[in-house]
């Protein structure tokens, strides 16, 4: 009887310590997958961005408005002895299939659009905002969407946060930015 | 009683046989299952590294393969092709290296193509830039269509950024050879050196699309600098004529832009003739249908200005000052520009970058209707000018009563006899802008270069340390114009040796 109590002692404590370390295991693979997607979603949209021509991001606010969504075209180096303008380009935060796309299109509204999800896990509002009119998480802007554009002269600050869930249900949100000068 | 003693025995040694060894299978059981948890989260830690160093080294690359742009750009300042390193032996720069191409695309533009490469990261980029023409004061003293230089002339430089023509130029006590002044006896005559200069007194520039002709005479005439004719032409001098710079042959000609006359508010016409009160004209931005200073009479124009005039006509004994001490004057005279001989023409300011008199005139018309048509332009007044002066479409003669501090460029240029040209190199510098420096017209991404240090994605400098090659600094990695980047490296195949990282 008590070697049965001590081995079931036993296969509990290693049952508890297998079940925790899978979930801590399953907790960090989440996070490093939010990581992974915020940092690679925005190196994708900051070299995109530094590319563009500083005169075609027309609807870009600034603080305190922001935009989640930014077009810009550009340059195709020399053709004919003058500099050629690419196709115009739209990075967006849109919602589709109930998730919150970053969305990357050429030719936008087009029949010859072409487009690219850089990522299906941006938040809704940027960590610590709600839609609520006010600046919630002190960074000088109103409301910002998960991805949001603020243009502050002849650069561009790209906030990005990504929400994923864990698998205990919990969110990890991982929230990443970066200030793009335009070269063009 | 022994035998079930004995039996017991017995199954009590073959229970224990059959227990030992559960204890075991448990505790197997519990090590895998804790070394696949650990094995998984030794995976994850190292992919989150591999992951954050490729990152990493992207970024690197990135910005290597900007400062290999900032590198090819002060070469073509320099002079020099904008080629620097070359994809087999790059040049190094922190902790990776990058090697430029530069392909000249013509009408004074050029790509310039950067790749950067650390550690596995690779970036390419490109600019194009195009190379801005100088400033046309930067000319010099110059003639398009011809130029030529009377006897005992002296045309000498120095930069008003330094100080004063005085202060860059030697005292002169005694004097030796006759005629041109004794400014032009020799070094023999010099005392007192360089006062207030570090450097020598900047030279001249004497420059024409076609032949410079300078028949010389009893008066020594002196070009501290060069005088370079137009490609295929030649320096034609006499007797007495001292060129201490080149007279090579420019390699291609000079193109003297078109002037641009602005369009002002219309202010009227002036006949200014009252000798006692001088005329002050001091509109920042105005348009004159004519200005005429009548003999004996003066007028004055003050900057900041920016003026034009349909004609501008300064009669016997008149003089026309021009007050740059607080701002530049612009003046522009678009149709007739008349300085008769006894006027006076000054200014007070002593910089040259501050005065413009811009001549657009062109046609030779009989304005006074004696049957002989007037040129468009005709300076001969005396006086001390410090500015430039420009006339592409129209001939231009300076008087030997006129000193100019700065620069001339016409059509065609006459120096009378004994004139004193002092050509200001402050004018060579960008002005409003309009610099010579290369300006960027755009910025790209571009592809990856089929190179196997680029594809093979290992740290370039270990790859480059393993097969011999040492990669030279950037700054001492710049090609000149006509260099072959890729002479010297055709052959050399780089191995990859296994366990480089």
């Amino acid at each position: 009887m008590i070697a049965i109590a001590l081995l079931g002692l036993v296969i509990g404590n290693v049952y508890m310590v297998l079940g925790d370390s899978s979930k801590a295991f399953g907790s960090q693979t989440t996070v490093f997958e939010a990581e992974t997607q915020a940092r690679r979603t925005l190196d994708r949209i900051a070299l995109a961005v530094v590319g563009a021509s500083r005169d075609t991001l027309f609807q870009t606010p600034s603080a305190p408005a922001s935009t989640p969504e930014l077009n810009f075209t550009t340059s195709q180096g020399l053709q004919d002895g003058a500099v050629l303008e690419g196709n115009p380009q739209r990075i967006t935060l849109s919602n589709a299939d109930g998730y919150h796309q970053v969305t990357w299109a050429e030719n936008p509204d087009t029949e010859t659009e072409r487009k690219s999800v850089w990522t299906k896990f941006a938040a809704e509002f940027l960590e610590g905002e709600t839609l609520n009119g006010d600046d919630d998480n002190g960074n000088g802007l109103i409301d910002e969407k998960g991805l949001n554009f603020v243009l502050e002269g002849n650069s561009v600050l790209v906030q990005l946060t990504i929400a994923r869930k864990s698998a205990d249900g919990a969110w990890i949100t991982r929230t990443l930015e970066a200030r793009v000068t335009c070269r063009n | 009683m022994a035998i079930r003693r004995m039996r017991a025995g017995v199954k009590s040694r073959s229970d224990r046989r059959n227990q030992s060894g559960t204890a075991i299978v448990a505790a197997l059981v519990v090590v895998t299952v804790v070394s696949v948890l650990s094995m998984a989260y030794l995976q994850l830690s190292m992919s989150k590294n591999r992951e954050q160093r490729s990152s990493v080294d992207a970024k690197r690359a990135f910005y290597i393969a900007e400062a290999g742009l900032a590198e090819a750009y002060a070469g073509l300042v320099a002079g020099k092709s904008g080629n620097v390193g070359n994809g087999t032996i790059p040049a190094r720069f922190a902790n990776g290296a990058f090697w430029v191409e530069s392909v000249d695309e013509g009408d004074g533009r050029r790509t310039l193509t950067s790749t950067g490469m650390c550690g596995t990261g690779r970036s390419a980029l490109s600019v194009v830039v195009e190379n801005v023409p100088e400033p046309v004061g930067a000319l010099g003293v110059f003639g398009d269509q011809g130029l030529f230089v009377g006897e005992g002339v002296l045309i000498d430089g120095y930069d008003s950024r330094r100080g004063t023509y005085g202060s860059q130029h030697p005292v002169v006590v005694g004097g030796g050879g006759g005629g041109g002044g004794g400014l032009l006896g020799g070094v023999g005559g010099l005392v007192g050196g360089l006062a207030g200069s570090e450097e020598g007194p900047a030279e001249s520039r004497v420059g024409c699309n076609a032949d410079i002709v300078l028949p010389g005479g009893l008066a020594a005439t002196h070009i501290d600098g060069d005088a370079q004719p137009g490609p295929g032409s030649s320096v034609l001098r006499g007797l007495g004529v001292t060129i201490t710079g080149t007279t090579a042959p420019r390699t291609k000609s000079a193109e003297l832009p078109v002037l641009d006359v602005p369009s002002l508010p219309l202010a009227g016409d002036i006949d200014h003739s009252t000798v006692r009160t001088p005329l002050v004209l001091s509109p920042q931005e105005s348009s004159f249908g004519a200005l005429r200073v009548r003999a004996g009479a003066s007028a004055v124009i003050v900057g900041p200005a920016k003026l034009v005039f349909g004609s501008l006509q300064l009669d016997l004994n008149a003089t026309l000052t021009i007050d740059a001490t607080n701002g530049p004057v612009d003046l522009y005279v678009s149709d007739y520009l008349n300085m008769a001989a006894g006027s006076t023409y000054n200014s007070t300011s002593h910089d040259p970058t501050g005065v413009s008199l811009l001549i657009a005139a062109s046609q030779s018309i009989d304005r006074n209707r004696d049957g002989i048509p007037e040129p468009p332009a005709r300076i001969q007044s005396s006086g001390t000018f410090y500015g430039s002066v420009y006339a592409p479409a129209a001939a231009l003669t300076l008087p030997s009563q006129l000193e100019l501090f700065g620069a001339v460029a016409a059509k065609q240029l006459t120096i009378g006899n004994g004139a004193k040209l002092h050509f200001d190199r402050a004018l060579c510098a960008p002005q409003n802008g309009d610099g010579a420096l290369p300006q960027m017209l755009c910025w790209r991404l571009v592809e990856l270069p089929d190179v196997p240090l680029v594809q093979m994605r290992l740290d370039p400098l270990s790859v480059m340390e393993l097969n011999g090659i040492t990669p030279t600094v950037s700054k001492d990695a710049h090609y000149d114009n006509g260099d072959d980047p890729l002479a010297g490296v055709v052959g050399v195949v780089l191995r990859v040796i296994q366990g480089s990282k």
